[in-house]
């Protein structure tokens, strides 16, 4: 048992009791195994006291006290059991069933009810209630939760849930007394997150689940506890399935369990359709003829090895990369470095964590030894002051979002956001509104803010004092280098005043416990890893690095980011973040595999595709990308998948690169599998398999295996586990998630007054100034918070929710260019003489911020991509294709309708 | 007759309640002695010696309510309860509307007590016409410098804003009542945390009556002494207004000192029965105070004997009914309203309220059973004491007094299947139906 700050110790049914000071009875109780019923009370809200199902006796009280909102005392003494208590909870249930419709037998709660329950211990099974039910009207509500009012007991919990927890507030009661009920604004149609939390946390049917209604018993599905497959977040969810069908039913999430604690997103509640998708591949393809046609298992492999085998023969091991999705497990990552580096012998292995992750591994790893974060959810929440920079959270990590909402509307912290940013009310919450100071900066220009505070905190003396004594060298050149930026400069970039930059650079360094978040706005912009090396020095120099409970964040997209290279699959690291040029360590992995590995540093995604086109690189073995429905035309990767000699894609999906492959192999979804992710906090977690694979779909590490195997390198593991068990043995001397205190000492000493100065140099001008397109408007890729790259595609449900990208824009910009919500807009570049243009509906928004406009990059089809700027960065081949400048128009007549039909032949 | 304080101005010719009209009548003199001799504490212990209570039902003592608040505190807020919405009582409406910077020196004089520099007026949305006499009222005080910044030069400051609620009977309930200034749904909190540690805005809070509030300039001027020994000392001292309605001869507002019995109020003041039938039964208190009986009469309306005999003086509502008054429909009467108006926050009342309607109405249509007249106590009895704010227990207040009092009239509803009263009755269909009409019914 822990130690408590205070203890408290009162009498619950006769039993001695001891707790924190601050706890509430109900608790206590439920902490000495005592159940006292309840209805509103739940662990993820504060107390209402509404259903008043918890009534208790408690001496030297005249009435009865509701346990849900009763501190504790010390002395205390309550009887739950006591004659005037269950009389009081049966008083309560025979009110609550009074006017229930008691429908259980086709109500999906069913089974899972709590009213159930608490009728079944708590209540006469005999009502008193002799007169009319009440019958509330039905009327329409949502396609995706099914409202039934004649069954809510009126806790409260969805309309607190949807407040407290998500900061949305898309529900609320109306109307008073018996005729309340949940509705919207207005009553229209449900439109909100679709986070589903107000279903989860509804304890009798009255709202459910509208995609799986009527679909299911709750006991008679098979329920798997893993992790979510979307985003990095990396929340626990438990996969409910038919096992005679072979299928999800639902997705539900355990209110203790996960780092999540039973919080989800749309993608985890309602995005599991792309498990069960019927576009997936379901038997391996190879290209017959110009065609695809299935093939046998046995064969395909057999056809992968030989065809490798034989490029390796004719142009050595080195014409051979291959790329892994991030969205892989950390065994499959790690298996497949090893079948490249082992198995085949090259040195060319990455993923898609290229795209901005690597920017916050290298320069992190450079500082403190790791790239994960060092702040966990716990310490977000119970941080004084949180800067959230580069990202729009709640789009990008929803969950990490919560974790902030909590740190600001539970602790009171102090929310500082960065980015071109407004308040706005709306169906999304909004970080910016929980921000008392936010920076609404110019677009683009982030990484300035960044450097600007680092300036800040050098001129106004606010560096930690730990620092400042320990490291005295590496102070002064910061010193020195940030004088290269003058404030003038700073502020005409940023938008922002110098003395708004050193409020929050005052605020930052001043808290006890101060978290700093940072994401794709500037990780996947032009710069990114100059911009978190600058972010590391703030980091230092305000102690984010010494101070217990601060830290500094990297914001993950993909499910496993963090876990794929730590697991290897990036050409500069070995396994657990090894520098592929270090002599000793590239030794000891040696010992532990029992072979030689390549020397030589490998190719990133970026270079393979140069190198590709440079016909350097023949053969291609990409699991679970398609660098073809990503990236622009601009960066010339048609011409360089179609210079390869072997193309082979390994995907649950037909992607379009998969189009163009040689060797298609259906792969396993993540339902289908067994393995771990790293989410960004660091947490590996497990991943277990719910469903059989569609059709002859194999794990990805098993494709691996047989692949090894036909190579006549055998890489043989029985099962996932194994894997896992090898990776434990050979990382067991890696860092855990800590500071490694001697790369930082190394790193201070050696940071030299050159780059220093050159990551403080203003450089060529912000990204709106630099843009290409040469229009007015700086236009930024972004991420939606219904869709995950493009996984989510593959969800029907996400797809009904957003089925298309709309250009946002500031409502201001909307009416200078006369566009309403739906209008068509057409984006143009002018790069040179050659202009390229986009027809995209457009919709208002009043949080993004004038001059700025913004498209989700789920949906490439649109065209806006090839508006982007292409570029790659020079330290870590970064591919940089997330923003340009762009002018607008509204499109009317011809290309509106014709992009409309387009959009409708996509099926989207 | 006994002095009159509060009302004091009332009848004075010509008096129009102005600012010019009350300065001359001594307005905010209290106010400036106030300022010269009195620091708070002393202020707090001066009206802790005068005994005042709280008007606004609950008869809470007033000092004892203010020193509840935190020693340490940095926001303090005062609000002025004006929601006035039980039936039967009207008597802040004429006591803001004839006298409005009555009340407004003693918010100030509240305010400057308890170190608030922001009070707010709550005031019932129907009073529209009221609202308007309040408002210019107000602007009037911040232009002679009794409200604002650095009042009469005191270095006191103090806001005062008006808040029109949206007519909610709920938002007269303490709690209720600072949801809804902070703009969300008018729900009464669970309590504790009190507003002393927890109100408006999570900030220590005091919540006073009107007449509560109207009460303090005279008290300052004439001494804790004085108050304490008028009306019914030691308990219930002071002057009090009460609201006579119903079939008496002269409705009205009524002034008197505490301790006066329910007959001379009735029967002295209020002229008698109207068509001089004879007296049934009265409410002492408001739609919230059990019935009582002509066996009452002569109980003393003081705080302490009111409750002994079983009933209370709420917020001085005196609904006085004749013989010809059917008390199944009575109570049915106030459940329609009560049922109207509970919130729906909490279940016993939610629910409870719509039952007790629903079978109290069956009874009064001749469709009752002798088992709900062991049913409505029952019910009653899972209501009181069990929910989140004291309206569950005000709604049980009619069922109780009426079955306890006059149980007759109900067994004989039920056994003859009939209003005994011959009072017109409505198809049972459309009586027993359930009200889904957010009218009421
Ligand atoms: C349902 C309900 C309605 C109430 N309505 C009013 C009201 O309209 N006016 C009022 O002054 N007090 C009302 N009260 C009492 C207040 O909660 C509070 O006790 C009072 O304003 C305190 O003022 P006092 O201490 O000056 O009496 C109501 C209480 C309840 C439970
Ligand atoms: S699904 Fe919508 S209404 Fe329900 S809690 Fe989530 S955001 Fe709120
Ligand atoms: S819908 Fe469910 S969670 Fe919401 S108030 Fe009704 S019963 Fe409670
Ligand atoms: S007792 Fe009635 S009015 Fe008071 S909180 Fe409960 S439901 Fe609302
Ligand atoms: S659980 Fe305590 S009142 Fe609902």
């Amino acid at each position: 048992m822990t130690t408590l700050k205070s203890p408290v110790t009162l009498t619950i049914d006769g039993k001695s009791i001891t707790v924190e000071k601050g706890t509430y009875v109900i608790d206590a109780a439920r902490q000495a195994g005592i159940h006292i019923p309840y209805f509103c009370s739940h662990v993820k809200l504060a107390p209402d006291a509404n259903c008043r199902m918890c009534l208790v006796e408690v001496e030297k009280m005249p009435k009865l006290q509701t346990s849900c909102n009763l501190p504790v005392a010390e002395g205390m003494v309550v009887r739950s059991t006591s004659e005037k208590a269950e009389q009081a909870h049966k008083s309560v249930m025979d009110f609550i069933l009074a006017n229930h419709p008691l429908d259980c037998p086709m109500c999906d709660q069913g089974g899972e009810c709590e009213l159930q329950d608490r009728t079944h211990a708590y209540s006469d099974n005999y009502s008193h209630y002799t007169e009319a039910k009440r019958l509330p009207e039905k009327r329409y509500f949502s396609p995706y939760i099914e409202r039934e009012m004649s069954r809510c007991i009126t806790c409260m919990r969805c309309v607190r849930y949807c407040d407290e927890v998500l900061d949305v507030k898309a529900i609320a009661a109306v109307n008073r007394g018996d005729r309340v009920e949940i509705s919207t604004f207005m009553d229209r149609e449900l439109d909100c997150e679709f986070c589903g939390g107000c279903v989860q946390i509804c304890p009798v049917g009255a709202f459910t689940n509208r995609v799986a209604l009527y679909d299911y018993r709750p006991w008679q599905l098979k329920k798997t506890e893993t992790v979510c497959a979307y985003c990095a977040d990396g929340c626990t969810l438990t996969l409910e399935s038919k096992v005679s069908e072979n299928q999800i039913v639902r997705v539900t999430s355990d209110w203790e369990k996960g780092r999540n604690l039973g919080d989800l997103c749309a993608k985890g509640f309602f995005g599991y359709h792309m498990i069960n998708s019927p576009e997936r591949v379901a038997a391996p393809m190879i290209r017959q003829d110009g065609r695809l046609v299935e093939w046998p298992w046995i064969e395909a492999i057999e056809a992968a090895a030989q065809r490798l085998s034989e490029i390796k023969r004719r142009y050595g091991a080195e014409a051979i990369g291959g790329v892994i999705s991030a969205r892989c497990t950390n065994e499959e990552a790690y298996l497949f470095q090893k079948l490249l580096r082992l198995a085949i012998g090259t040195p060319h292995v990455d993923s898609s964590a290229r795209d901005g992750h690597l920017n916050s591994v290298r320069a992190l790893t450079r500082v403190a030894g790791h790239g994960r974060m060092t702040a966990p959810y716990e310490a977000i929440e119970a941080a004084r002051v949180v800067m959230v920079i580069g990202a729009d959270l709640t789009e990008t990590n929803p969950i990490t979002a919560l974790k902030v909402k909590a740190a600001v509307r539970k602790h009171g912290a102090n929310l500082i956001t960065v980015g071109p940013y407004l308040k706005e009310i709306g169906p999304i919450s909004n970080l910016v509104n929980l921000s008392q100071a936010p920076l609404t900066v110019t677009p683009g220009s982030e990484s300035m803010v960044v450097r600007a505070l680092v300036k800040a905190v050098v001129e106004e003396r606010l560096i930690e004092p730990s620092v400042a004594a320990q490291a005295q060298t590496y102070v002064a050149r910061v010193e020195a280098a940030v004088t290269q930026l003058p404030w003038p400069v700073a502020e005409a970039r940023t938008g922002l005043s110098a003395d708004a930059i050193k409020a929050a650079a005052r605020s930052l360094s001043g808290a006890e416990r101060a978290v700093v978040l940072f994401g794709p706005e500037l990780t996947r912009q032009a710069g990114g890893y100059d911009a978190v090396c600058a972010l590391a020095d703030l980091a230092i120099l305000t102690g984010l690095y010494s101070k217990p409970g601060s830290g500094l964040n990297p914001l993950c997209e993909e499910n496993n980011e963090m876990g794929v290279v730590e697991m290897g699959a990036a050409p500069e690291f070995l396994p657990g973040l090894i520098d592929v040029r270090n002599e000793a360590a590239r030794l000891r992995l040696r010992e532990a595999w029992k072979e030689e590995l390549p020397s030589a540093t490998g190719w990133s995604l970026t270079q393979m595709l140069e190198e590709a086109r440079q016909g350097r690189l023949k053969a291609l073995y990409l699991v679970g990308e398609d660098p073809l429905g990503s990236l622009p035309a601009s960066s010339g990767v048609r011409q360089a998948l179609q210079s390869l000699e072997l193309l082979i894609c390994q995907d649950p999906f037909l992607t379009e690169t998969g189009r163009l492959a040689h060797l298609v192999l259906p792969a396993a979804g993540f339902a289908e599998k067994e393995g771990t992710f790293t989410n960004h906090e660091g947490r590996v977690q497990r991943v277990r398999r719910a469903l059989e694979p569609v059709g002859e779909a194999l794990p990805d590490w098993d494709i691996f295996g047989q692949l090894a195997a036909g190579l006549g390198h055998p890489l043989d593991y029985a099962s996932a586990g194994e894997i896992t068990d090898e990776i434990r043995r050979v990382l067991s001397d890696r860092p855990d998630g800590r500071i490694d205190g001697a790369v930082m000492a190394q790193y201070l000493a050696d940071l030299t007054a050159e780059e220093l100065e050159a990551r403080y140099r203003p450089g060529p001008g912000a990204a709106s100034e630099r843009g290409r397109g040469g229009g007015s408007m700086t236009l930024v890729i972004s991420q939606s918070l219904f869709h995950s790259g493009k996984l989510s595609r593959r969800a029907s449900e996400l797809m009904r929710i957003e089925p298309e990208g709309r250009l946002q824009l500031n409502p201001s910009d909307a009416e200078r260019l006369g566009v309403e919500d739906g209008d068509m807009v057409r984006l143009r570049t002018m790069d040179g003489s050659a202009s390229r243009e986009a027809v995209v509906p457009a919709v208002r928004r009043a949080k993004i911020a004038p001059g700025f406009c913004r498209f989700p990059g789920h949906f490439p089809e649109a065209g806006v991509k090839e508006l982007v700027d292409w570029s790659v960065d020079p330290v870590t081949q970064t591919p940089y294709f997330r923003s340009g400048r762009v002018m607008i128009e509204k499109a009317v007549g011809a290309a509106a309708t014709a992009s409309v039909q387009a959009a409708a032949r996509e099926g989207v | 007759m006994a002095e009159v304080v509060l009302f004091r101005n009332r009848d004075l010719p010509g008096y129009t309640g102005s600012l010019a009209d009350y300065e001359r009548q001594e307005g905010y003199a209290a106010l400036r002695l106030m300022f010269k001799q009195y620091p708070p504490a002393e202020l707090i212990e001066l009206v802790k010696r005068a005994n005042l209570r709280g008007r606004g039902g609950a008869g809470f003592p007033t000092g004892m309510k203010w020193s509840f608040l935190p020693k340490e505190r940095t926001v303090t807020y005062l609000c002025c309860n004006a929601d006035e919405s039980e039936p039967g009582t009207f008597k802040d409406r004429e006591l803001m509307t004839v006298d409005p910077h009555q009340m407004i020196e003693g918010i100030v004089i509240a305010s400057y007590a308890i170190g608030a520099h922001a009070a707010y007026i709550y005031m019932r949305g129907e009073f529209a016409s009221e609202a308007v006499i309040v408002a210019r009222a107000v602007q009037e005080a911040y232009k002679a410098g009794y409200l604002g910044k650095n009042i009469l030069g005191s270095g006191f400051d103090l806001e005062l804003t008006l808040h029109r609620g949206a007519g909610a009977y709920i938002c007269g309930e303490e709690t209720a009542l600072l949801e809804s200034i902070e703009g969300k749904r008018g729900l009464p909190r669970s309590k504790p945390p009190f507003p002393a540690t927890h109100g408006l805005y999570g900030k220590p809070t005091v919540i006073n009556n009107v007449e509560t509030l109207a009460s303090l300039p005279h008290i300052l001027r004439r001494g804790a002494e004085w108050y304490a020994s008028i009306g019914s000392p030691p308990k219930s001292p002071g002057t009090r207004i009460f609201s006579v309605s119903g079939h008496v001869k002269r409705p009205g507002n009524y002034e008197v000192p505490m301790g006066i019995t329910f007959r001379q109020l009735i029967f002295d003041l209020a002229g008698g029965m109207k068509s001089d039938r004879p007296l049934k039964a009265f409410i002492p208190g408001g739609a919230s105070a059990s019935f009582f009986t002509p066996d009452h009469l002569d109980v003393k309306m003081d705080f302490d004997e009111v409750a002994k005999a079983g009933s209370m003086l709420g917020s001085g509502g005196v609904t006085v009914m004749d013989d010809s008054v059917c008390m199944v429909w009575a109570a049915a009467n106030l459940l329609r309203f009560f049922h109207h108006e509970s919130c729906g926050k909490c279940t016993p009342c939610r629910e409870g309220s719509n039952w007790l309607l629903r079978v109290l109405r069956r009874i009064e249509h001749g469709q009752g059973r002798l088992t709900d007249l062991d049913l409505l106590p029952q019910v009653c009895g899972n209501i009181a004491g069990r929910t989140v704010c004291a309206f569950g227990d005000a709604e049980t207040a009619p069922v109780v007094s009426t079955l306890r009092h006059f149980r007759a009239e109900y067994e004989a509803h039920i056994t003859r299947k009939e209003c005994v009263m011959g009072h017109a009755r409505p198809p049972v269909d459309a009586a027993t139906a359930h009200p889904i009409s957010f009218a009421g019914h």
